[in-house]
């Protein structure tokens, strides 16, 4: 049976890929900024845990409480409808800090552990809209 | 395809495509593959409502109607991507052995990926 952590799980892409992997008979590390089980079945093969992407104390705890995994799906983001000019900076890196600088620091984290068991797989959520 | 009023959000995201495609390369030679799901256009998701405060202010009085013209034009939008289409994606990308790397998600996404391969 193969593991995968899905990150932004709380709702949207992240909450219905983590059922789908479920109902696929996958195990599952369902994580989110605040951890619920509101919406989830209940399932042995299911751990839902705390991870906030922008913090590497967080990313470093989730990852040891996960255990080994097969499959990192990097979901977590934030969106932002905005004039450019309008935008503050503080607000422009608050969005990469999760979109960006969160993917590549779960990239970083997970990376050592595929390459000890010579597999894995990252798959990074990004967009058309461009 | 561009949308406008989301170019510091679209920024972040071109950053992972090329983020993406120059570790897959550094990491074939550990047996670790790295690949992408691209969703289209997602009204149901909370994309506005996660960061509604971050929101605040900007969309200014001079950009106030050509932003409502937008708003205006995204409720005629016929093909959009929704939840499951984009778990679908994933499952898709976890499980193929093809070696694809890019997985379109939602009606609008794959439609625009059949164009640009025309």
């Amino acid at each position: 049976m193969k593991t995968v952590l899905i990150t932004g799980c709380s709702s949207g892409y992240g909450r219905e890929t983590a059922l789908y992997f479920l109902a696929k008979g996958w195990k599952v590390i369902a994580t989110m900024r605040t951890p619920t089980t509101d919406g989830f079945p209940q399932s042995e093969h299911l751990k839902v845990l705390a991870l906030d992407v922008t913090q590497a104390d967080s990313i470093k705890a989730a990852l040891k409480e996960a255990g080994p995994i097969d499959v990192l799906v990097n979901n977590a983001g934030i969106g932002l409808f905005g004039a450019c000019e309008a935008t503050p900076m503080t607000t422009v890196r608050e969005v990469f800090e999760t979109n960006t600088f969160g993917m590549i620091a779960m990239a970083q984290a997970v990376i050592p552990q595929f390459r000890a068991q010579q597999s894995g797989l990252i798959i990074n959520l990004t967009s058309t809209l461009y | 395809m561009p949308m406008p009023l989301v170019a510091v959000y679209t920024a972040s995201k071109t950053a992972i495509e090329g983020f993406s495609s120059s570790l897959a390369l550094e990491l074939k030679p550990f047996g670790i593959e790295v690949k992408l799901v691209q969703p289209g256009y997602g009204p149901t998701t909370s994309f506005t409502s996660n960061g509604a405060e971050r929101m605040q202010g900007l969309i200014t009085a001079d950009y106030a109607d050509y932003a409502q013209s937008v708003f205006a034009a995204f409720t005629q939008v016929q093909q959009f991507t929704k939840e499951l289409d984009v778990a679908e994606a994933v499952f898709r990308a976890a499980t193929d052995q093809s070696g694809q790397r890019r997985f379109p998600a939602g009606a609008d996404a794959i439609a625009l990926s059949l164009a640009e391969r025309c």
